[in-house]
C-alpha cells in the first residue's frame, strides 16, 4: 500500500486533478472580469470618463489580438464592438457585472462540488482497501486485533482526507503562481521591495518547518490516543458483565477520564503550537508592510523615491499576502493530513495479506473434494512459541468417520483448527486432494467442508440471514473505483431481521437470492430435516408461535391456522380435562380477563382503546352512560378501593406480603386510601371527572379470576356483553380498524399465531399447563399441515446483536445446521454443542455421523473432536493424542482397551 | 369461580385458622394460589420437599404411601380438608403422596406467606400454637393409649 499521501492521490486521481486545475485556470478571466467591471463602471458611464459630450459613445467589447503590439508592432483589433452612449454603457456594463458573478459564482459551485465528489470517491476507494485488508488478514492477526480500532481508523481517521484530496495539488499550484505573480509585480516595481520581500518569504520557508516539527509529533500521538480511547471503549462495552459483576465501572471511568485528559493535554499543546505557528506566520507578513512604510516613507521624504513608485509597490505588495498564507496553511494540512494517513494505513500495510486470488469467489460452484487431507509433520505453535501440535501425520479422509481424542492439552482441537484454517501451520505439510492447503482458494473449503465449534457470535439479523449468509457468495468482489459516484440503487449492506409476512414478499436487503421465502425446494427439505435432528426445529417452531403474521398473510397460512384453531377448540371439548384454556367466546364473560378486556374483547389497534385509556376514550364513556353503566363501574371501583385497603391497610408499607401477594404498591393503596375517605357514599354523579376516571381505571383492571372479590356478578356480565356487543356495532358503522375483535371465525392479525390458535387464555391455575397446551398445539401443526410454515415464520426471529437473543444451547446447534446446511463432503465438530446436556450431544453427533453414510457407504466424512466419553462404534478410526502427539490410532475394536481405560 | 368471601368460609371451617380473625383470613386467602388438578395428577410426592400446605376446595384426593413398588392409599380427602401443613411449618420431606381423585381444587398456602402472617400478626401466631398444642395433647393421649393397650395386650 502507497506510503505517501501525495503520491497516493496522484496515482489515484491524476486526471480528476489536472481537471480541476484546468477548471480553476478557466474561472480566472471571468473572476479578473468581476473585479475589473467595477472600475469601469465608476469611471466610465459614472465619471463620465470618454463620454465627453452627450452625443459621444463607446465602444463595447471591443476585441483586440492579444499580444499583437509586441508581434505585429501594431494593435489588431478583431471586434470593432458596438457603440454605446453613456446609459446605454451604464447598462451594458452593469449587466455584464452580473453575468461575471453568475459565472463565477457558477464555477465557484462546480469546482466545489467536483473537489468534495472527488474527495468522497478517494475516501470510499480508501476505505475499502483498508476494509479488503482486513478481510484478508491472516486468521491470528484478524483475532489479535481490537475491533473498535479496526473501526476508528477506517470510519473516523481517514474522514478529515477526504476534505483535502479535492485540494490537494490544485490549492498549491494556483496559489503559488499567484504568490509568484505577485513578487514578480513586485520586482518589477522596485528591485529593493523585491529582495526585502524574498529574504521575507525564504526566512519564513526556513523557520516554519523547524517549529512545526513538534505540532507533527503532536499530531501523531493525538490520532494514537484517541484510536485507543476507542478501543478501550469497544473493550469495556463489549466486557459490560464484568464489570457489573466485579463492581470495577469506576476504573473503567478512571480508565477513560485520564485517556480523555491526555487528550485534552495533547490538544491543547497542539492548539498551542498551531496559532504561534500562524502568529509568527501574520507577524512576518505584516512586518513586510512595516518595512515599506518605514523604508519606503524615508526614501520618499528624503527624495531618493518617488511617491507615485512607492503607492506601486504597496499595491503590488497587496496581493501577496494571501497566497502565501494559503500555501502556508496548505503544506500545514499536508504534513498532518500525511501523518494522519501515514498512522491510519501503517498497520494495514505492514501486514502480509493473503493474495486477493484466495478469496476469488469462482465462476462455477467448488469442486467436490474427492480424498481429503493430508497432514505432514505438522508442527502448530501458540502465541508463546510453545508446540501445540507436533510432527502430526495422518490422513483425514472423506470417506471416513475420524474421531481425534484427548484431553485439554492434547491438541486434538487445535487440529480441527488447522483442518478448518483457523490455525496456520508453523512447519510442515497440509494438503487438500493433493493441493497445499495454503493454495487452495477459501470458496473451496468455504463451499465443501463445514465446522461447527462452541463459537456462539452471530451477526445480528434474522434467524434466516443467519442461515443463509454462509450460502456461496457467487458474485465478484466490487471493484474499487470505476463506478460513478451517483447510483443511489444499492445492494444489501445490513442483516435486518425482516418482517414475518408468511406471503409473497421480495425483501430488497436481502438480495436476489435470499428473501423472506427464503429458503424453497431442496434447500428448505434439507434445512427442515437437519433442524429435526439437530433438535432445534421446536424451538423455531414456538419462535413462529409467539410471532404476528402481517395483515396481508397469505391466505393458505391463515387457513391453516384458522383450521388449527377449528382443531384445538374441538379437541378440548372433547378432552375429559377440558378447561386448561378458557376460549373467547363473544357470547361469554370471561373471568380470566379484565373489566376492560372483556369489554373492547379484541387487541386494541387505536392507542386510546389501550385498557389505561379506556377511562377518558370519549366512545367507551358514551356507551357507558347510555347503558347506564358508568355509576355500576363507579361503585365497582369504590368497591376495589375499599376491599384493598381492608385487606391490606393493616400492613406495614415495607411488608414483604405486601410486595409478594401481588397486591397494590404502597403509594397505589395510599392513594386508594385517600379516593376511598373522599368518596365513600358518594354517587358517581357527585364525584369530579378526575376521581371518576380513577375509579373507572380501577374498574377496568380488575379480572374476577386473579382478585376474586366477586364484585361481577350475573346480571353484570349481561350488562357487559351487550356493551362488547354495542361498542362493535358502533366501531363497524365508523369502519373503524381502532380494535382488532376475537372473532372465533376470523383470523386476528394483531395476535401472534399461537394466541390466533389458542383463542383463548391459558388457566393460570394449572400446574404446567402452558406446556401441556403447546405440545398438542404443536401436535395439531403438523397434523394441520401448516407446521412447516410456522417454522418458516419462525426464521424471522431477530436473533439479536451477536446473536444474544438465542441461548448458548440453540447459537450452538444453529452453527452446526450452518455447517451441514452447505451439504458439505467433510465436516468439522470441534468439541461442538459445549452447551448441551451430554446425552444430547452425544444423539446428535450420533446423528450427524450417521447422515454422512447413505445406503451403507460414507458420503460425508466427518472429524469429530468429542466432549464425551462413548458412542465410539459410530467412528471408522479413533486417533489418540497426548501433548500434541498422535499416541495411537485405530478402528474402534482394534483400541477398545484404551477406550475402556479412558472411560474410567 | 370462588370468591374471596368463599375461600374464607373454607379456612374457618378448618380447626388451625379456626379462631383467625376473618380479615387476616382473607389475606391468607389473597395470598393463596387456585390450582386445578386432574384426575390422577399427582399434586405432590412422598419424600419430595415441598414448602405449601394444601386446602381442598372442591373435589377429593387421595393420600397414598409408598410400599416399595407399590402405593396404597392410606385416606381419603374431601372438600376443607388441609394437608401439607407439616412440611409448610418445618422442613421435613413430604410424608406421604397426594394424587388427585376426579378434578381437584386446591388453595395453595405459602409456607412464606403463612410465616409472614404470623409474623405481622402475632395473634394468628397465638391461634396456631393453641391448634397445635392441641393437636399434640391428641397425639401423646393417643400414644398413651396405644402403649396401655400392648401393655395390656
Amino acid at each position: 500500500m502507497q506510503r505517501n499521501l501525495l503520491r497516493y492521490i496522484w496515482v489515484h486521481s491524476r486526471k480528476q486533478q489536472v481537471w480541476i486545475f484546468v477548471v480553476v485556470l478557466a474561472s480566472m478571466p471571468v473572476y479578473f472580469q468581476m473585479l475589473q467591471l467595477p472600475k469601469l463602471i465608476v469611471n466610465g458611464p459614472i465619471q463620465g470618463d470618454g463620454f465627453d459630450s452627450p452625443q459621444a459613445t463607446q465602444p463595447f467589447l471591443s476585441i483586440n489580438l492579444p499580444f499583437a503590439d509586441s508581434l505585429f508592432g501594431q494593435t489588431i483589433n478583431l471586434f470593432g464592438g458596438l457603440q454605446l452612449d453613456r446609459q446605454g454603457m451604464l447598462i451594458a456594463l452593469c449587466v455584464g457585472f452580473l453575468v461575471a458573478v453568475a459565472l463565477n459564482g457558477w464555477f465557484k459551485l462546480y469546482i466545489n462540488t467536483y473537489k468534495g465528489k472527488l474527495g468522497e470517491k478517494l475516501l470510499r476507494r480508501l476505505r475499502y482497501e483498508l476494509f479488503d485488508r482486513v478481510l484478508r488478514y491472516p486468521i491470528a492477526k484478524a483475532r489479535g486485533v481490537k475491533p473498535s480500532e479496526i473501526t476508528s481508523v477506517i470510519k473516523d481517521e481517514v474522514e478529515p482526507l477526504g476534505q483535502f484530496f479535492g485540494d490537494a495539488f490544485s490549492a498549491p499550484v494556483f496559489l503559488g503562481a499567484q504568490a509568484l505573480t505577485g513578487l514578480t509585480f513586485l520586482f518589477l516595481q522596485n528591485t529593493m521591495f523585491g529582495v526585502i520581500t524574498l529574504i521575507i518569504v525564504l526566512f519564513q520557508a526556513w523557520i516554519i518547518p523547524r517549529l512545526r516539527r513538534r505540532l507533527l509529533e503532536l499530531g501523531r500521538q493525538r490520532q494514537q490516543t484517541a484510536r485507543k480511547l476507542s478501543g478501550r471503549i469497544g473493550e469495556f462495552v463489549q466486557g459490560m458483565d464484568d464489570v457489573h459483576l466485579h463492581g470495577t465501572s469506576n476504573r473503567a471511568r478512571s480508565n477513560i477520564w485520564q485517556m480523555l485528559r491526555r487528550i485534552v493535554v495533547i490538544r491543547f499543546e497542539l492548539y498551542q503550537r498551531k496559532f504561534q505557528v500562524k502568529f509568527l506566520n501574520n507577524f512576518l507578513i505584516q512586518f513586510l508592510a512595516f518595512i515599506f512604510y518605514l523604508l519606503g516613507g524615508y526614501l520618499v521624504i528624503t527624495g531618493r523615491m518617488d511617491l507615485g513608485a512607492l503607492v506601486a509597490s504597496i499595491a503590488a505588495y497587496k496581493d501577496l499576502p494571501s497566497p502565501i498564507k494559503g500555501i502556508i496553511d496548505w503544506d500545514q494540512q499536508r504534513l498532518l493530513n500525511q501523518i494522519r494517513y501515514e498512522q491510519a494505513v501503517e498497520d494495514f500495510a505492514n501486514t502480509t495479506i493473503m493474495p486477493g486470488a484466495r478469496q476469488d469467489p469462482g465462476e462455477t460452484p467448488a469442486d467436490p473434494i474427492k480424498d481429503g487431507y493430508a497432514l505432514e509433520h505438522v508442527t502448530v505453535l501458540d502465541a508463546q512459541e510453545q508446540p501445540v501440535i507436533q510432527d502430526f501425520t495422518n490422513t483425514v479422509s472423506r470417506n471416513e468417520a475420524l474421531a481425534i481424542v484427548g484431553n485439554a492439552d492434547s491438541g486434538a482441537e487445535y487440529v480441527a483448527e488447522v483442518l478448518a484454517r483457523l490455525l496456520v501451520t508453523s512447519s510442515g505439510h497440509i494438503t487438500l486432494d493433493g493441493q497445499d492447503l495454503k493454495s487452495v482458494p477459501e470458496r473451496q473449503t468455504g463451499q465443501r467442508v463445514g465446522y461447527a465449534d462452541s463459537n456462539i457470535f452471530f451477526a445480528g439479523g434474522s434467524l434466516r440471514s443467519a442461515l443463509a449468509e454462509t450460502l456461496p457468495f457467487t458474485g465478484d468482489a466490487p471493484p474499487i473505483l470505476e463506478e460513478d459516484g451517483s447510483g443511489t440503487a444499492f445492494g444489501p449492506y445490513e442483516n435486518e431481521p425482516i418482517s414475518a409476512k408468511a406471503g409473497e414478499v421480495k425483501d430488497p436487503s436481502f438480495g436476489a437470492e435470499v428473501n423472506v421465502e427464503w429458503p424453497t425446494g431442496d434447500v428448505a427439505d434439507r434445512l427442515l430435516s437437519i433442524m429435526h435432528s439437530v433438535d432445534l426445529y421446536d424451538d423455531v417452531l414456538e419462535y413462529g408461535l409467539l410471532r404476528r403474521l402481517e395483515a396481508d398473510a397469505d391466505e393458505k397460512v391463515v387457513d391453516g391456522i384458522m383450521e388449527a384453531r377449528r382443531l384445538f377448540a374441538d379437541n378440548q371439548s372433547a378432552r375429559s380435562s377440558k378447561g386448561a384454556v378458557e376460549l373467547f367466546d363473544p357470547e361469554k364473560y370471561s373471568h380470566q380477563l379484565t373489566i376492560g378486556e372483556n369489554l373492547i374483547f379484541g387487541t386494541p389497534v387505536d392507542e386510546s382503546f389501550a385498557q389505561e385509556n379506556l377511562p377518558a376514550n370519549k366512545m367507551v364513556r358514551g356507551l357507558l352512560d347510555e347503558m347506564d353503566l358508568s355509576s355500576r363501574l363507579f361503585d365497582i371501583g369504590v368497591e376495589i378501593a375499599r376491599n384493598n385497603v381492608e385487606l391490606f391497610g393493616d400492613l406495614a408499607e415495607d411488608s414483604t406480603l405486601l410486595q409478594r401477594s401481588g397486591g397494590p404498591s404502597p403509594e397505589r393503596l395510599q392513594e386508594m386510601k385517600l379516593a376511598l375517605e373522599k368518596l365513600s357514599g358518594k354517587k358517581a354523579s357527585e364525584a369530579s371527572e378526575v376521581d371518576l376516571e380513577a375509579m373507572l381505571d380501577l374498574a377496568f383492571d380488575y379480572c374476577e379470576a386473579q382478585t376474586r372479590f366477586g364484585l361481577v356478578d350475573q346480571q353484570l356480565q349481561d350488562k357487559f356483553l351487550s356493551l362488547r356487543k354495542r361498542l362493535r356495532e358502533e366501531l363497524d358503522k365508523k369502519e373503524s380498524k381502532a380494535v382488532a375483535f376475537h372473532d372465533p371465525n376470523r383470523f386476528n392479525p394483531s395476535l401472534s399465531v399461537l394466541d390466533n390458535i389458542l383463542f383463548g387464555r391459558i388457566d393460570s391455575r394449572r400446574i404446567g399447563a402452558r406446556e401441556r397446551v403447546l405440545k398438542s398445539i404443536k401436535a395439531l401443526l403438523e397434523s394441520c399441515g401448516v407446521a412447516d410454515t410456522v417454522f418458516h415464520v419462525g426464521l424471522s426471529f431477530d436473533i439479536g446483536n451477536g446473536g444474544r437473543n438465542l441461548s448458548n444451547n440453540q447459537a450452538q446447534k444453529l452453527k452446526l445446521v450452518r455447517a451441514l446446511l452447505k451439504q458439505p463432503d467433510i465436516v468439522i465438530l470441534n468439541r461442538a454443542l459445549s452447551a448441551l446436556e451430554a446425552g444430547e450431544r452425544m444423539k446428535i453427533v450420533h446423528t450427524v455421523v450417521e447422515m454422512g453414510r447413505q445406503n451403507g457407504t460414507r458420503t460425508m466424512g466427518v472429524v469429530c473432536v468429542p466432549l464425551d466419553n462413548g458412542g465410539w462404534d459410530d467412528f471408522d478410526r479413533i486417533l489418540f493424542m497426548e501433548h500434541g502427539r498422535i499416541v495411537s490410532e485405530g478402528a474402534p475394536e482394534k483400541v477398545s482397551e484404551r477406550l475402556e481405560a479412558m472411560a474410567k | 369461580m370462588s370468591t374471596l368471601d368463599d375461600d374464607v368460609a373454607m379456612l374457618q371451617k378448618v380447626p388451625l385458622f379456626e379462631s383467625v380473625d376473618p380479615s387476616k383470613l382473607k389475606l391468607i386467602a389473597y395470598t393463596s394460589t387456585q390450582l386445578v388438578f386432574d384426575d390422577g395428577e399427582e399434586v405432590f410426592a412422598q419424600g419430595s420437599n415441598g414448602t405449601s400446605a394444601y386446602l381442598i376446595a372442591s373435589g377429593e384426593a387421595d393420600i397414598l404411601s409408598d410400599g416399595g413398588d407399590t402405593q396404597v392409599v392410606v385416606a381419603q380427602l374431601g372438600s376443607n380438608a388441609l394437608f401439607g401443613e407439616i412440611s409448610a411449618f418445618c422442613d421435613v420431606p413430604r410424608t406421604a403422596s397426594v394424587r388427585a381423585r376426579g378434578q381437584l381444587t386446591l388453595l395453595e398456602l405459602k409456607r412464606e406467606n403463612l410465616m409472614e402472617l404470623i409474623g405481622e400478626f402475632p395473634d394468628v401466631a397465638v391461634e396456631v400454637i393453641r391448634e397445635l398444642a392441641r393437636r399434640l395433647a391428641n397425639t401423646t393421649s393417643d400414644l398413651a393409649h396405644v402403649l396401655d393397650q400392648r401393655a395390656g395386650g
